[in-house]
Formats: C-alpha cells, structure tokens, sequence
C-alpha cells in the first residue's frame, strides 16, 4: 500500500490571503501590492456619480475612438486588472484610442435613473464627449456584462445607433427567458421585486443582491480555498486568485429603478428580447442592429447561459454576415481576467476592432 | 498509529464540498423553496417600509427632515446637475456650429453670403 504523504504545514501567506478574504479586509494597499489597474487613466468628464477616462498615454490611432461601457453589477476595473491579463491593455497595445466609463457609487438622487435614461443620456453623453475630443464622426461600442445589454440598446435605436460604427459585445444577455439560475429565481411565484425593495429609497444596497451571488455556483464557492492551497505554488497563481476575489468583494448599489428594470422588466417579462423596452420613447429591437458586431460568450458562464446571448443571430448584421460570434471555453469574467484561453479572446478582440 | 495524509485529507474534503455542494445545488434550485424565501424577504422588505414611514411621520411630527425629504433634494438636484449639463452641450453645439459655418464657406470656395464677412467669436 502506497504511504499516505505527510501533511504539510499550511503556508503563511495563504493564511493571511484567506484571512483578508474572509473578513473581506482589502485596503488600497492591497490593490497597489498586486499592481492592479496597471493602465493610466485620464479622467475627460464627469457627471453625477460616473466618470468617463481615458485610457493610456499615446491616443495616436488610424480607427474609430472604443468606448467601453462597463456593467453595473460590480466595478470596472475587471477589464484592467493586472498586467497581462487586461483587456484595456490589450486594446491599447493594438493601438486603439480607449475610453472607459466607470459608473462610481450612485447616490440615492439618482434613484428613478433607469436603464433608459443611463443609455439615452449618460452613454449618448460619453460618446458625445469622445467624439468631440477626437474629431470622430463614430465610435466603435464595447460592453460588458449588463453594459453590453446597455450597448447593444444603443445600437439598435433608430437615433443613437448612427454614432457607431461596430458593435462588441463581451457576456452580453440579450434573451432571458431560460438563461440560467437567476432567471429560474425571478421567475418563480412570489418574487416581487417591487415588494423586495419597497424600503429602499433610491438605492438598492449591493449587499442585498450579492448575497444571493455565490449561491449562483455552490460547489466553485465551496472548493474557492482548496483551489487556491492546491495551486499555491503556480506562478502568479496566488495573485489573480486575490485580484479577482477584491474586484468581487467591491460591489456597487444598484439605483432602485434601474434594479426593478433588470428583474421586473428584462428577466420577467424579457421585454428587451421581445422589443417591448423603449429608450427615449422609442421600442428598442436589436434585431435592427446593422453594424459589424463582435459577440463573445463565455461557455461556463455562471450568471447567464449561453442562449441568452444567442439570440444576436437575429439581427441584420447577422443576417449580412456582419456578426462574429464566439463561445469562448471559460467562465463569465475568466475570459479577459484569468484563464489561459484570454489570449484567443483577446486576439479575436483586437481583430475585430482593427479592421 | 493513524496518520492523516495529504491525500486522506484531500479525498475527505472533496467528498465534503461534493456533499454539500449537491445539497445546496438541490435548494437554490428548489422552486417551493426559492418561492418561500421570496415571500419571507418581501414581507421582511414591506415591514421595514411601513417602519420607515411610522419614523417618517415622526420626524415630520418634530419639524425635522426625514431620509425621504432628503432624498428628494437629492432627487431634484441630480436632475438640476442634468440640465445644467444640458445646457451646456446645447451652448457647445452652438460655438461649434457658429465656428464651423465661415470655414465651410471658404471651403465652399466664393459663398456670396460670406464674402467680405469676418467670423467673430
């Protein structure tokens, strides 16, 4: 019989990284240690609680100015995280001129501000600045998350959408009827969102919502510490381990309206998919969406399967052969973050936005 | 004598975390129960709400400004901040429009109407 290996003792680093997880005690020192947001970022414009940066040092490009619109879930440094594994590095390395949009902590003012009104006037605004301040005509679109949703209403409404000239889209739920867990809970009888956050004026905590989060994926939660134990050792392992564990320990309160929109209007009724949603007064369907479109989804995505961004086949550009569109073997936010595999996706990215 | 090794304790907390991982996979997918835990936090939500009015009232009561008033000013002040904004951007159209006008017209070649004329800022 083969002898049991010996226990080893546990690392003291992996006890302190564990302890700083648990208690959820991350400080900007912590940020600063791991060298996160490793992009410079030259804030353009702001207004209320969201700032428009501009990404880089060099904006010399011979394409159309990117302009990234982040989700509202959680911040967006996700796409800037560490060397090597951001998106906005990427896309700056490809030569691009890039503009990030982070949406800070609303205030509780901005309560009745709902999907509408962030993309009608708060999208439409950091566009407009962008296109002042490069002379561009169009901008190319990026959104991640409910920010791809948030962008891919723009580019279907008969007014906005003629500020773009493409379309990319990263997890992007566009049909979500069926589209995984969350949409089997807001489905179920008796979830009433509007009873939910009766006692909450203008903002929904953060902590309300992602409570329910890890509950998205038990068994990934379960195994988070051994997982991390087990592969101590691995180059840069540790790192992106705790890299990713701050960004999704630093969660954003959601404005009450656009909260009850996401659960009520998109998840219950899905009236994105079914065209029912209006911005600026207008019913909004992507299936109109006529632009080169870039859409990657991710396969092990955990908060929205994969059919929920599918249905981007039914727009025009699709119809054209407008539209790329990749399932991406990685998890919802792995596929630019984490996993090995970030290197085809940004390959396919910069692809795409170079054309 | 027993000895628990690395892979004793590997194995164990394995078979743990798929233990209580299939449970718990079984609950969030439970409809009865997300259901119930629905209608628990809903009626939790409206008992706070009416407990946030009754405290309301009270402070009203006292001629001090509740967390509604405040968030209202909140309210009209974003709303303020976005038509300033507005504004703005109108005005900016505006200078631009105004100083794009004569450098069309040059390009435009001899434009009647703006031969002789001087743009002012």
């Amino acid at each position: 019989m083969a002898k049991a290996k010996e226990l080893k003792e546990m690392p003291e680093e992996y006890r302190e990284i564990v302890s700083r997880s648990v208690l959820k005690s991350y400080t900007e020192a912590d940020r600063r240690r791991l060298g996160m947001e490793p992009t410079r970022k030259t804030p353009v414009f702001r207004q209320a609680s969201w700032t428009l940066y501009r990404c880089g040092e060099d904006f010399k490009t011979d394409y159309n100015p990117v302009v990234v619109v982040p989700s509202l879930i959680n911040r967006n440094y996700i796409m800037d995280l560490l060397p090597t594994h951001s998106l906005i590095e990427q896309l700056k390395a490809s030569g691009l001129d890039v503009f990030l949009i982070d949406w800070g902590d609303p205030d509780a003012g901005m309560g009745q501000c709902g999907f509408d009104h962030y993309v009608s006037v708060w999208v439409r605004r950091a566009i407009r600045q962008v296109k002042r301040l490069t002379g561009c005509k169009k901008v190319q679109l990026a959104g991640q998350c409910i920010g791809g949703m948030m962008a891919t209403m723009y580019a279907a409404h008969p007014e906005l959408r003629k500020d773009l000239s493409s379309l990319f889209l990263l997890t992007a739920p566009i049909d979500l009827a069926d589209s995984g867990l969350l949409a089997t809970w807001t489905g179920t009888e008796g979830f009433d969102v509007e009873k939910m956050t009766a006692a909450y004026q203008g903002l929904v905590p953060a902590k309300f919502f992602h409570a329910s989060f890890p509950l998205l994926d038990p068994k990934k939660q379960l195994s988070k510490y051994r997982g991390l134990l087990e592969n101590f050792e691995m180059p840069g392992f540790k790192q992106i381990w705790e890299a990713l564990d701050i960004w999704g320990s630093d969660n954003v309160d959601f404005t009450r309206q656009a909260f009850i929109e996401l659960i009520s209007t998109f998840y219950q009724e899905n009236a994105f998919y079914k065209a029912e949603y209006s911005v600026m007064g207008q019913p909004v369907d992507f299936r109109d969406i006529d632009i080169p479109v870039l859409s990657l989804v991710a396969r092990d995505d955990h908060v929205f399967n994969e059919k929920a961004a599918k249905a981007i086949h039914e727009c025009k550009a699709a119809k054209k052969g407008n539209l790329d569109y990749h399932v991406i073997p990685a998890g919802h936010v792995s596929l630019i973050a984490a996993h090995p595999v970030r290197i085809t996706t940004f390959a396919l990215i910069k692809e795409f936005l170079t054309r | 004598m027993f000895t628990m090794g690395e892979d004793m304790m590997k194995q164990w907390a394995e078979n743990w975390e798929k233990l209580m991982g299939d449970q718990l996979e079984k609950l969030v997918t439970n409809e009865k129960f997300i259901s119930e835990m629905s209608k628990s936090i809903a009626a939790t939500m409206t008992g706070k709400a009416v407990y946030s009015k009754m405290l309301d009232e009270q402070m009203a009561a006292m001629n001090l400004p509740s967390r509604t008033d405040i968030v209202k000013i909140m309210q009209k002040l974003t709303d303020i901040e976005e038509r300033l904004v507005d504004l703005t951007e109108k005005f900016e159209d505006y200078v631009d429009a105004r100083e794009s006008r004569p450098a069309a017209a040059a390009a435009a070649g001899a434009a009647p109407e703006a031969k002789g004329k001087k743009h002012k800022k």
